[in-house]
Parts: C-alpha cells; sequence; structure tokens
C-alpha cells in the first residue's frame, strides 16, 4: 500500500496505508465481471414477463 | 345499542361486550344488508334468528375484531356513522350505479372501531380520549350484495412470531368533528361490476405506496384504476362481464397513475422471496399474481412475520444470505379473504415448470369457522408475477441493487483486507445483508447517535452531511451473531452502502459506503469509483456495530402464552 491522501481522523503523523491503484483496479474489474456472471445466474430464476403473460386475465 | 342524543342523528354505538351488539355487527357486515336497512338496526325480532350470509374478507374483519381472542386488534365499542360520503363508492357511483336501473344508494356507512367503551356523546368532544383507544375504520360499500369498502386496520398480534408492516402509513378521519388518526393498511374489496381483484391489488397498492412515500400523485378509486387500465384496449376485452384485467393493463394503470411500475416473473422460490421481502422492507406493497384453482388472482403483500429463533449456516447459504430467513412468512391483503392473511412461498412441486408454491398458514387464528373454504381457495396456488409500483424514473430492480451493493461490500473487505485485519475487523465467514428502497431523507433522519444503539457520533455527522438523492438502496451489512439475538433491540449491522437508483447495475458506483472504521463517498461529479475506493473520506475511530432500521413501532409484538 502506498501513502495518499490521508482521511480525516487519521493520526497526522502517521502513513495511512492506501491501496495501490492497480489493486483497486483489479478489484473493481473483478466485481463487475462478478455482477456479470451474478446476472447470469439470475436469469433462470427471475426474468420479465413476456408478451403472452402479459395477456394473462386475471379475473376472479 | 346506544342512540346517541339527538345532535348526532347519524351515529349510533354498539357495545361488543353485549351479545345483541355482536349480532347487529354481523348484520352490518353481512352481505344482505343494504344502507337502507339502518332502521333495522333497532329491530330486534327482526334481527335475531335471522340467517345471515357474511363473505370471507367480511367474516376475516369480525375474527380480527373479536374481542375474545387475545391476539385480536380487541375491540370493546363500535360507532356506526350513517350517510357518509366515501369517495371510492362516489366514484364508482357516478361511472356505473347512477346509471343503472336498480335505485343505488349513494351514500355509505362508516364503523369506527375503539378498544374502550364509548358511552355517551360527551366523550365525542373529548379527542383526545377518542384517539387513545382509536384502532381504525371500515366503509361498508351501498352496493348490493354488499362489499367492504375502504378499510384501514393496524395488523393483530402473532403468537411467536413478530407481525411487520412497513408498508402501514398514517390514515386520519374526522368522526362528529374529532380528527382521528390510525397507523395501518388499506384494504378493499371488489365489487365484481366495476372492479375485480386486480384493480382491487392495485388500489391497495398504490394508496399505501403514495402515502408512504409522498408521491405527488393524486389518489386513485378501483373505478379509476379499471378506467386508466382499458384506456388502451378494446373495450370488449371485458368479454361483456368481468371486469377483470391483464398483466399489461395493469402495468398500465400503474404508468398512468405516476408511477414506474417493476414486473417480475418468478421462477425460484428464494427469488421470489427475496423480491418480495426488498418491497416490504422498502414500504412498497408489490400486487402479487397467483394461480388458484378457479383461474388468476391478484393479492397485495403488505408485510412478513419475524422469527426470534436463531437459524442455522445451512440456512442462511440457502437462503441466499438474505435476513429473509428470519422472515417466514409474507402478510397479504386478498380482497376475497381478507387482510392480513399469512402466505409461505415454497419450492415449486417437482415436475412442474408452475411457479414457487404459496401456502397458507393454517395456524392463523383468524382463519375462524371457515378456515376449510379458506384452505380450498389456496389449495394448489403458486405464484406468477410480482408488480411494484415505484416512483417514475427510479427503475432500477431490486435484484440489480443488491447484487452491485453486495459486490461492492465484498470487494471494498477485499481491498482493505490486511487493513481491517490491523483493527481486528473482517468480513464474516457467512455475510447475512438486507437490501431496501428508501426515501434519503427518512434514511439520513435515523442517524441519531443518542437514539440508535452502537452508533459512533462522528459516523452520524458522515451520513447526515453526504449529498443523496432523493430516492436511494441501502444494502446492509450483518453477521450472524449480530442477527441471531432474541432481542430486535440487540439487531446490529457492521456496513452498509447507499445507491443511486438511477445509476448502471453493472457499475460499482456508489453514494457512501461504510466498512468499520472507514467511509467513502462519491459526490454527484465523481466519476471515477477507482479513486473513490482508494480514498477514504474518513477513519472513524469509535466506529462499531450499530442498530440497523428497526421498525418496532410498525410491529405486533407476539402474545406470550405462559406455560
Amino acid at each position: 500500500m502506498e501513502e495518499l491522501k490521508k482521511p480525516i481522523g487519521w493520526p497526522k503523523d502517521e502513513p495511512f496505508p492506501t491501496p495501490t491503484i492497480e489493486e483497486v483496479e483489479k478489484a473493481v474489474q473483478e466485481g463487475e465481471d462478478l455482477i456479470i456472471e451474478m446476472t447470469e445466474e439470475l436469469k433462470d430464476k427471475v426474468s420479465g414477463p413476456t408478451p403472452e403473460m402479459l395477456q394473462a386475465l386475471i379475473d376472479i | 345499542m346506544y342512540i346517541l342524543n339527538e345532535p348526532y342523528a347519524n351515529l349510533r354505538v354498539l357495545n361488543l361486550q353485549n351479545s345483541a351488539d355482536l349480532i347487529r355487527l354481523r348484520f352490518l357486515f353481512s352481505e344482505g344488508f343494504e344502507v337502507d336497512d339502518f332502521t333495522k338496526l333497532e329491530n330486534t325480532s327482526y334481527l335475531f334468528g335471522r340467517k345471515i350470509r357474511i363473505s370471507l374478507a367480511a367474516s376475516r374483519i369480525l375474527n380480527l375484531l373479536a374481542l375474545q381472542n387475545p391476539r385480536s386488534l380487541g375491540i370493546q365499542s363500535v360507532v356506526i356513522e350513517s350517510d357518509y360520503v366515501d369517495r371510492d363508492s362516489n366514484v364508482a357511483y357516478a361511472q356505473l350505479y347512477s346509471r343503472a336501473f336498480k335505485d343505488y344508494p349513494r351514500r355509505t356507512i362508516r364503523l369506527h372501531f375503539f378498544k374502550k367503551q364509548v358511552t355517551s356523546c360527551e366523550e365525542l368532544l373529548n379527542e383526545q380520549i377518542l384517539q387513545e383507544s382509536y384502532v381504525g375504520y371500515c366503509v361498508m360499500s351501498p352496493i348490493h350484495p354488499r362489499t367492504i369498502g375502504r378499510t384501514v386496520l393496524p395488523p393483530p398480534k402473532g403468537d411467536t412470531a413478530w407481525f411487520f408492516v412497513p408498508t402501514q402509513s398514517e390514515f386520519s378521519v374526522n368522526l362528529a368533528g374529532a380528527k382521528l388518526t390510525t397507523e395501518g393498511t388499506a384494504f378493499i374489496q371488489q365489487d365484481g361490476r366495476i372492479a375485480a381483484c386486480a384493480s382491487a391489488a392495485t388500489w391497495m397498492s398504490t394508496i399505501i405506496t403514495r402515502r408512504r412515500f409522498g408521491f405527488e400523485v393524486l389518489p386513485h378509486s378501483m373505478s379509476e384504476i379499471t378506467k386508466m387500465a382499458t384506456k388502451y384496449t378494446f373495450p370488449t376485452i371485458w368479454g361483456g362481464t368481468t371486469p377483470g384485467l391483464r398483466v399489461e393493463q395493469i402495468i398500465w394503470a400503474l404508468h398512468e397513475m405516476g408511477y414506474e411500475p417493476l414486473s417480475h416473473v418468478v421462477k425460484d422460490s428464494d427469488v421470489a422471496h427475496e423480491l418480495i421481502y426488498n418491497y416490504i422492507e422498502s414500504g412498497i406493497p408489490p400486487i402479487l399474481i397467483i394461480r388458484l384453482s378457479k383461474g388468476l388472482h391478484a393479492v397485495t403483500a403488505v408485510g412478513h412475520t419475524y422469527d426470534l429463533d436463531g437459524r442455522r449456516k445451512e440456512e442462511i447459504i440457502k437462503g441466499v444470505n438474505s435476513t429473509k430467513i428470519w422472515c417466514p412468512y409474507i402478510l397479504i391483503h386478498d380482497d376475497q379473504i381478507g387482510p392480513y392473511l399469512k402466505l409461505r412461498i415454497d419450492p415449486q412441486s417437482v415436475g412442474t415448470n408452475k411457479g414457487p408454491s404459496l401456502f397458507l398458514d393454517e395456524t392463523d387464528p383468524f382463519l375462524g369457522d371457515r378456515k376449510k373454504e379458506i384452505k380450498e381457495w389456496y389449495r394448489d396456488a403458486f405464484l406468477l408475477f410480482i408488480i411494484a409500483p415505484l416512483p417514475p424514473r427510479y427503475g432500477m430492480r431490486p435484484e440489480d441493487a443488491a447484487k452491485k451493493g453486495k459486490v461492492i461490500l465484498t470487494k471494498a473487505y477485499e481491498i482493505y483486507r490486511s487493513f481491517l485485519t490491523d483493527l481486528g475487523e473482517k468480513m464474516p465467514e457467512l455475510p447475512i445483508f438486507r437490501c431496501y428502497f428508501t426515501p434519503s431523507n427518512d434514511f439520513k433522519r435515523r442517524f441519531q447517535p443518542g437514539k440508535v444503539p452502537g452508533l459512533s457520533c462522528e459516523l452520524a455527522h458522515w451520513y447526515r452531511g453526504s449529498l443523496y438523492p432523493r430516492y436511494i438502496w441501502v444494502i446492509e451489512l450483518c453477521s450472524l451473531k449480530h442477527r441471531n439475538v432474541k432481542d430486535l433491540k440487540k439487531l446490529r449491522i457492521i456496513a452498509d452502502v447507499t445507491i443511486d437508483p438511477t445509476s448502471s447495475p453493472y457499475s460499482l458506483d456508489f453514494i457512501t459506503l461504510h466498512l468499520p472504521h472507514l467511509f467513502f463517498r462519491m459526490l454527484p461529479k465523481d466519476t471515477n469509483v477507482i479513486n473513490a475506493l482508494q480514498t477514504p473520506i474518513a477513519f472513524i475511530k469509535d466506529d462499531q456495530p450499530y442498530q440497523p432500521l428497526v421498525r418496532l413501532e410498525m410491529g405486533q409484538a407476539p402474545v406470550i402464552v405462559s406455560p
């Protein structure tokens, strides 16, 4: 970790262990990939209505 | 029955400890009662021994009011207000009944429920005393056969579980000049002519959502909903006999009313339960389209139960790491069966390609002597669609908000793993999440250090000082230790993230992010999530787990029966 801008409240005389930009970039990229993966997994479990379903009559 | 003094010509009082008044109340709820029959209430020889037919919905309301059941609302007296002009009934009258050959009355009867006896007209002058025991009201529609009009009641008490109704709101009425308020949800029954279950479920959902969020949209009656829903379809679509609606028409009606209708076709019971739970926790009652043996039906989910029994690791993993697993039943309003029914969502039957199965809680004490009919009604029931009215332009779906929030929290913990380890913090082995949509001002308002146990004063300032859009999605994180508690006041969360509902569901941007001892935020002009995650804005030394949003004032504690 490298020292960049310190968060407010962090002791002035101590370096804040800021993560490197590469570490954050990697985590963000993995996170975005994970969202796509989770979206794929959900596809069989939930979806928007099909045109036929939109025509279903609710009348009880 | 008390007949109040002459100045109060349209008021009568029923004392429910009196068996004759109980018969009168049942007569008022009967399908055969006509508003013009009001004078017959005084005629005991006409009433006693008379066979009356009561709808399932009316029967359930009577059971919820019943004095004998310790879990009921414990109503002691009912003030009957005749000649009441109800907006919903009036619009239906103008649209259809005023043009009918039969002479339908225009005015309705409204019943006011009190936990204490109202014994004289003097009490009507004391607003404070009336308010202390005021429970709710019910309008009896003027048409024949009788249906239940606008009804507002709080939930009853559970036997072992809490009843939580985050969708409830404050409703006010005027009774002989006294302004009374009640907290509850609204229920209504279809008349079968100008509105069917779909319009009734849409009415119950939107009348609550509008109040809960203060949307700048007018309240709409059931007949107005039916009219808006069918505006863009051929008039013959009704088939000449039924005012039933198609799913598409419900969505049109919500759009016309100014909402952003989100709809979900669900196949998986856990996902369905999670979505319904997310909406309920957001204070938005979703409309559920269900398949019954008789056909398609619409109901409105308004709350859930909360079970204090501890949950095991396997149950949490199966339940998609959500707090919903402590909420085994959803509470629904079914216009045909009544308010606050308990339904469980289970996996669909093996070998079928239907939707998640729905099971009625048969131990519900308010099913009364109509249990068999209600069981039959829900036999082989399963869930098909969920439709929820969100504010316009806030179309992020709960499943997208939940995914995004979980990933942001997980990745932020990874980035700061060594830093957090040095402080004795780490991502829980079994992370548990809760996701809800809320007005940001409500979210900020609850950060009050003196009132929220565990909340650091500094953290409260960071939340209060942050900029948010009007509505946000919130995803909270807690550990099993902080959720498996016997006292709801001891629930704690350790981290949370807020998400802009207009943002992309595929990016990791956030508005505020709180990890133990670290606070991050992205201002409206910040577009670089990497920078935002790399530079926490604040280090909060005294940060500790704090109480999540727990709406104890909106819940009904279980009745503790001594062994």
